[in-house]
């Protein structure tokens, strides 16, 4: 448990929030129930909540995927420096902006999903966490920063089979039994499902 | 390059063949079951109180339920490992389908993802117009207990409702630390939140046990009002009721409610009710004695299979004869309660 980085979790779950809070926010003043302008607030939280919750922080171990496009909006939440760098202040302005929408039933979900990722942001900040931009890849790594793992290549040649295969292998091949398999230069990718 | 058809089937046909019946499984259940709410004669109160949003929410509710049943099987990993490792899964391409069994997980999942939102949308709408539609005659069914009743209270304070809101946020917690991204990197987080997967079955189980939206069979009742008399005054009586009570129907647009047949048992000369704001009994006075035999035979025929209750108050000659005629079979499957009273 010590190893999880909950900035990550509480940054899906306050995106999911955002888009609640769209959908409910629309299902309230296209329904015209009464006080729907709590709607077009919902929406409007819902939207700022999207843009702002849209780039991913970069996480403190480990490489870390963008998310498609984001870079145009991590630039305008750099610049806001310790404002988006901190998660206090986020946990708190989330918290802040699902009170209004509490109000009303259609977008009444939104305010519980938004209060919750305020908590769990809440958590990150307490745990030292903090909201690094994704810097654009170098040259070198070919512009893909945040796809493979690159790891040092492996020191030992993969496993062996057993004993019985590599006799028979060798009757069969008749020659001198091959070396180890020769270490590739293509970088490992591991592709963890 | 072309994609040979025969690779092409080998390798996605088994798997798209099974994606095809789910998917008519699902598209059959939410069309069966829009359908009878929307149709079906013993919803007509409610689904007038309500409208689409009743058909919308069961219906989608039929659909959750199915992929709800369907989610854990492709997670059973013992049994799938004893299919795949077993002489009863010969063929190669069932194996392979075994290994989609993630990729169907994650679909059930998703649809149900989908339809949570239309049903919580389409029980929303419900709940307000429960509260605005509010009207005296239809207590039994209407969940809210007054006009303009806050929504807020029927969501939270109503079995279905809180268990359901409950329901909402842990498929949230369990949706979003099920993203890739999140999978990648922090699998702890996803491990322990699809856990909550126990508490979001035991949310379910209560939240179909509390189902408030009764069925309007009580409601759909008719009722024939057989009155008998020797002469026309002693209807004058109960005119002005009857006449009230047969306006009110007639504007709810309830107009067969209520059966009146009057009945003249003395049969010298036409006799009219006297009075213009009579009108709706004239139209139903008859001369002589009901037939009751063809009486209860149309009634019959009318509530096949149904129960009807007679409720008699007269002389000991009438009670004699609806009596037995309660006790006679009918070619209609309907039953005749008999009831009596007397004050005389």
């Amino acid at each position: 448990m010590g190893q999880i980085e909950w900035a990550m979790w509480a940054n899906e779950q306050a995106l999911a929030s955002g888009l609640i809070l769209i959908t409910g926010g629309i299902v309230a003043t296209a329904g015209q129930f009464t006080q729907w302008y709590f709607g077009a607030y919902s929406i409007a939280a819902g939207v700022f909540v999207c843009l702002l919750e849209y780039p991913r922080g970069k996480r403190a171990k480990g490489s870390t995927m963008e998310r498609c496009g984001q870079r145009y909006m991590t630039a305008v939440v750099k610049l806001f420096g310790p404002l988006t760098r901190n998660y206090y202040i986020r946990a708190v302005l989330h918290l802040l902006l699902s009170v209004p929408a509490g109000f009303l039933l259609a977008t009444i979900l939104g305010t519980a999903c938004l209060a919750i990722a305020s908590g769990i942001y809440l958590l990150a900040a307490v745990r030292g966490e903090q909201w690094t931009p994704i810097e654009p890849a170098s040259p070198r790594e070919g512009g893909m920063a945040g796809r493979a793992h690159h790891q040092h290549r492996p020191s030992n040649p993969p496993p062996r089979p057993p004993a019985e295969a590599r006799k028979k292998a060798r009757a069969t091949a008749g020659g001198s039994p091959r070396a180890a398999p020769r270490p590739t230069r293509v970088p490992v990718t591991d592709e963890v499902v | 390059m072309a994609v040979s058809w025969r690779s092409w089937l080998a390798n996605e046909g088994v798997k798209h063949l099974c994606l095809l019946i789910w998917l008519s499984l699902n598209i059959l259940l939410f069309w069966k079951t829009f359908l009878l709410y929307n149709q079906g004669p013993e919803y007509h109160y409610i689904h007038q109180m309500l409208g689409l949003g009743l058909c919308l929410s069961r219906a989608s509710a039929s659909v959750l339920n199915l992929n709800c049943s369907l989610i854990l099987l492709p997670m059973c990993r013992t049994l799938l490992a004893y299919l795949r490792g077993s002489q009863k899964v010969p063929s190669r391409r069932t194996r392979r389908l075994l290994d989609k069994s993630r990729t169907f997980h994650i679909t059930c999942g998703v649809t149900i993802c989908i339809f949570s939102g239309v049903h919580v949308a389409a029980h929303l709408v419900n709940a307000l117009n429960f509260s605005v539609n509010y009207s005296e005659d239809f207590l039994e069914l209407n969940a809210a207990r007054y006009r303009d009743e806050d929504p807020r209270r029927l969501l939270f304070m109503t079995v279905p409702g809180l268990t359901g809101v409950c329901m909402v946020v842990v498929l949230f917690l369990m949706i979003t630390a099920s993203t890739y991204a999140i999978r990648v990197s922090n699998y702890d987080i996803f491990w322990y939140t699809h856990n909550l997967f126990f508490i979001f079955y035991m949310l379910l189980m209560l939240h179909v046990s509390g189902d408030n939206y009764g069925n309007t069979t009580d409601i759909q009742l008719e009722l024939y009002f057989i009155w008998v008399c020797r002469d026309i005054q002693s209807f004058c009586w109960f005119a002005d009721l009857l006449c009230m009570l047969h306006n009110k129907l007639w504007h709810e647009n309830r107009p067969d409610y209520v059966n009146i047949q009057l009945y003249l048992s003395q049969t010298d000369g036409i006799q009219k009710i006297i009075g213009e704001k009579y009108h709706a009994l004239n139209s139903r006075l008859y001369i002589g004695r009901p037939r009751w035999k063809l009486l209860f035979d149309e009634i019959a025929k009318c509530n096949r299979g149904k129960t009807v209750g007679v409720f008699c108050c007269g002389p000991s000659s009438i009670s004699k004869t609806l009596h037995k005629l309660s006790n006679q079979n009918n070619s209609y499957g309907t039953r005749f309660e008999y009831n009596k009273e007397s004050f005389s």
